[in-house]
């Protein structure tokens, strides 16, 4: 069974996305994480379970308000909104455990938006705007799961 | 009580008696002591050198004194004889006519020994034999005059010296409320000098000093008294060089110098005498040298506060002009583009500041520093042109800008190779810059033999600041092409927002029209019904955005926002409430289980029949930013309500939701653009700080009013409707 992760906010575009995807792979368990503190709290069982693909979205909201939720972090306090789900790969990344985990950036941003300012996407990543036909991502994740895993260091 | 004693106090209580006993005074008492009708005082002050020539010392005569004792007189043969016999000499067998001093007979002449070594002679005048009490006065007088002459001169020079004192402290009391003109002082001084003249009976004395300004005369004149009057501003050529002699000349003259410490200042001059002795000794010189102490010494306090005065008067000066640099930079940066000869008036007022400050600056001038190594002619000139040429590549002006560093000349092979016209005698070159900039260079100059004491300084702060300025003025205009720039970005952009509203907002609202009409439709799918209105639900919130985007185009280039008010009824104020929550809840997750619900009965109480006056996408545009922050900002498991409020003058829309709370700060501030509150920031992360700010706007423009209110963690927005 394919184990994908979708780290999504948009519960319209999360709940669509995965009945796509479940048509297009049968046999797949599906996770939707909805905010950067909910990935970071998975962090633990992801390590315990290796998905195979992770669909990330970029502009990824912290957490759902609640009156106890824990102070957020000095790294996402000064990165912000914007750019969540890159911190998200790149925690994936630097883990020792997770860094060969396939992302697939999946945003309605551009490209060019991600890497300016001369960044590089980290080393697991790859590309694909939401504004592209839905088989695209099936493709693409695929693919992924076709190559070989050669995470750059 | 012995002759001699008696005779010495009969004698000193005479003197005592006078005021201002002088040796003349002297005369007189002996002159009576001996019942004679007049008596001489005579000295041989040269015979030390070799000459025996007798000169009047003092005099007194009853009949004619003091008319004819203006003017020398030649000894006698008895005063002679009693001078070269010395012993006392009477005319026994002489002619009558030989033995006559001042057209009076002598009685009796007697040979003194003064107490500095000079010898002379006592003549006493009248005719006639001496008596026998008179013969011992005589004989007692020959050893006790000498001793009493001395002590006379001694008293008289300490009170001369204490006149001057006197005098010179009077001046110095009154210049310490306010510096005296060198008029007033030379007033004060001319008065000490007549009463030196009237002691030591002098022609003229007058004050010499030393004249700093020019190439030409050494010594200005500043006080003088006697027959030859004088300009106090006169300039007092070479030939008064420094001298310091007993008798020099023709006339009798003797000069002592004002110090300063060992640089000599200035001098005190005396010339020609009205009475005897007719010259002047080693003893008057000696009397002058306190009183040319005290004289010098004033005369340093004097200076020193002069030099005060003209400092602070000098820095006042420069302040004023400061000010009025500023006040021309003030009106060249309320509109950076519209004076093209700012920079020329700048540097005309800057040079006309720094020769009014410097007062002894005769030209100045202010350049730009040379943009391919060539010189330029100036760019402001103040005063007199000192220059006959441009400055040379190689020398001074270079150097000031190569090293920034401020630099003087004042030798004459220097100023010439400058090209500096002879007449002056220095040139003080300034850089103009700010840090690392130098701009150009300010050049003053003028006739002393030094530059003035505050040029430098002067001419550095006036350099500096209009360095400020520069820079100042360069960055204006810096930042306003950016400004000109960025308005025409923005408004560009602006216009871009406002297409892609257009863009977006047709298709946008014709998708919820085509929605609508399929859910109107009786039959569909039980999965079909609330994906269409989810879509529906998305298309109106993307119109929306799309909306914001158009107000946002507007509100930045300060166009008023026009809304299409109309009048609406209670039923269709409650139908946009509805759709708005229905919409926001099908955009909420379903598993944050938050509600939104609208009190129809509140709302129906609160508007009843009456009609708001509103523009209905503006309301919805309110609406939906609000409930779009209640669902990001809110807390899971709450409801967020839509109640109606109606106070005395309007009805209002209240949205009520609980999650995070807002500081008093935040409340004060929301409404600002861009404003993010702490807690939506440290807690949520997403929001731009826009949608508050908008639904302002829009109540606003509708007349309508926005507030808001937080009770711990229950926010409550209330948009106040303008009623028909």
């Amino acid at each position: 069974m394919i184990r994908l992760i979708v780290v999504e906010d948009d519960h319209l575009q999360a709940e669509s996305l995965s009945e796509h995807l479940r048509r297009a792979f049968g046999d797949v368990h599906i996770q939707i994480l909805r905010t950067e503190s909910e990935f970071r709290d998975a962090m633990p069982a992801l390590r315990a379970k290796v998905p195979d693909v992770v669909v990330m979205d970029v502009m990824l909201r912290w957490t759902n308000p609640r009156p106890d939720q824990p102070a957020m972090p000095a790294d996402v306090v000064a990165g912000g909104y914007y750019r969540a789900g890159l911190r998200c790969a790149q925690l994936l990344f630097k883990d020792s455990q997770l860094r060969d985990v396939r992302i697939i950036l999946y945003t309605i941003l551009e490209l060019s938006d991600l890497t300016r300012n001369d960044r590089s996407l980290p080393g697991n990543c790859t590309y694909l705007g939401k504004n592209s036909e839905p088989d695209a991502l099936v493709r693409h994740i695929r693919a992924r799961l076709r190559s070989p895993v050669r995470a750059q260091r | 009580m012995s002759t001699r004693q008696a005779v010495r106090r009969l004698i000193r209580a005479a003197l005592d008696r006078e005021g201002r006993g002088t040796v003349d005074e002297l005369a007189r008492v002996i002159a009576e002591a001996t019942a004679c009708e007049g008596a001489v005082l005579w000295e041989a002050p040269d015979e030390l050198r070799g000459s025996a020539n007798l000169s009047v010392a003092a005099i007194w005569l009853d009949a004619v004194w003091p008319t004819v004792t203006c003017r020398p007189c030649a000894a006698d043969p008895i005063t002679e004889l009693a001078l070269q016999t010395g012993t006392l000499a009477i005319p026994a067998d002489l002619p009558y006519s030989t033995t006559r001093v001042y057209d009076q007979e002598v009685t009796a002449a007697l040979p003194l020994t003064y107490t500095d070594g000079c010898r002379g002679v006592l003549t006493l005048l009248g005719g006639g034999e001496l008596t026998a009490d008179a013969f011992d006065t005589v004989v007692e007088l020959i050893e006790i005059v000498p001793e009493l002459r001395s002590s006379v001169r001694e008293r008289r020079t300490l009170a001369l010296v204490n006149s001057c004192n006197g005098i010179l402290h009077d001046a110095d009391v009154e210049s310490r409320e306010r510096p005296l003109s060198r008029e007033r002082l030379s007033t004060h001084l001319s008065l000490m000098c007549a009463i030196a003249a009237e002691e030591l009976k002098c022609a003229e004395v007058s004050i010499l000093i030393e004249h700093a300004l020019g190439r030409g005369a050494r010594w200005r004149l500043l006080a003088v008294c006697g027959q030859s009057g004088g300009d106090h501003g006169e300039e007092i050529d070479g030939q008064y060089d420094l001298i310091c002699s007993g008798v020099c000349g023709p006339e009798p003259l003797m000069q002592v110098r004002l110090l300063s410490g060992d640089q000599v200042i200035g001098l005190m001059r005396f010339r020609g005498t009205t009475g005897p002795p007719h010259h002047f000794t080693t003893t008057d010189l000696g009397l002058l040298s306190p009183i040319a102490a005290l004289v010098s010494r004033y005369w340093q306090n004097w200076v020193h506060r002069w030099e005060i005065c003209d400092e602070n008067t000098s820095w006042r000066r420069l302040a004023a002009g400061m000010m009025s640099l500023n006040e021309l930079l003030a009106t060249a940066i309320s509109d950076p583009t519209a004076d093209p000869d700012y920079e020329r008036r700048m540097a005309t007022a800057a040079a006309r500041v720094t020769q009014e400050v410097v007062a002894e600056s005769v030209g100045v001038t202010l350049t730009r520093a040379p943009t391919d190594g060539q010189p330029t002619p100036p760019l402001a000139r103040a005063g007199e042109p000192f220059r006959h040429t441009l400055p040379s590549p190689a020398g001074l002006t270079s150097r000031v800008l190569r090293t920034r560093h401020q630099e003087t000349l004042t030798e004459a092979a220097a100023l010439a190779d400058e090209g500096i016209v002879p007449d002056f005698g220095w040139l003080l070159c300034t850089p103009v810059g700010f840090g690392q900039d130098v701009y150009g260079y300010m050049e003053a100059a003028g006739p002393a033999r030094e530059a003035p004491a505050n040029a430098a300084q002067v001419q550095t702060i006036i350099g500096d600041q209009l360095g400020l300025y520069r820079h100042l003025t360069d960055t204006l205009r810096e930042l306003h092409r950016t400004r000109v720039e960025l308005e025409r970005t923005a408004a560009s952009t602006a216009d871009a927002m406002e297409d892609i509203k257009h863009q977006l907002a047709s298709p946008l609202w014709a998708a919820v029209q085509r929605t609508d009409l399929l859910l109107l439709r009786d039959r569909l799918d039980t999965r079909m019904e609330p994906s269409l209105k989810a879509i529906r639900g998305l298309c109106r919130k993307a119109a929306r955005v799309a909306t914001s985007a158009g107000v946002f185009a507007s509100l930045s280039r300060d166009e008023p926002l026009q809304p299409r008010s109309e009048r609406l009824s209670c039923d269709e104020l409650l139908g946009i409430l509805i759709s708005s929550a229905a919409d926001a809840q099908l955009l909420c997750d379903a598993n944050r289980s938050m509600r939104f619900v609208v009190e129809s009965e509140s709302i129906r109480t609160a508007f009843g029949r009456r009609l708001a006056v509103i523009d209905r996408s503006f309301l919805q545009q309110c609406v939906g930013n609000l409930l779009d922050n209640a669902t990001k900002y809110g807390y899971d498991n709450t409801r967020v309500e839509i109640t109606g409020e109606l106070s005395s003058s309007r009805a209002a829309v209240l949205v009520r939701s609980v999650g995070h709370p807002m500081s008093p700060r935040d409340v004060e501030r929301c409404r600002e653009r861009n404003w993010r509150g702490d807690a939506a920031c440290a807690n949520v992360g997403e929001g731009s700080g826009l949608g508050l700010w908008i639904a302002d706007r829009l109540m606003c423009a509708m007349r309508g009013r926005l507030s808001v209110e937080a009770v711990a963690n229950t926010t409550l927005v209330r948009l106040s409707l303008p009623l028909a």
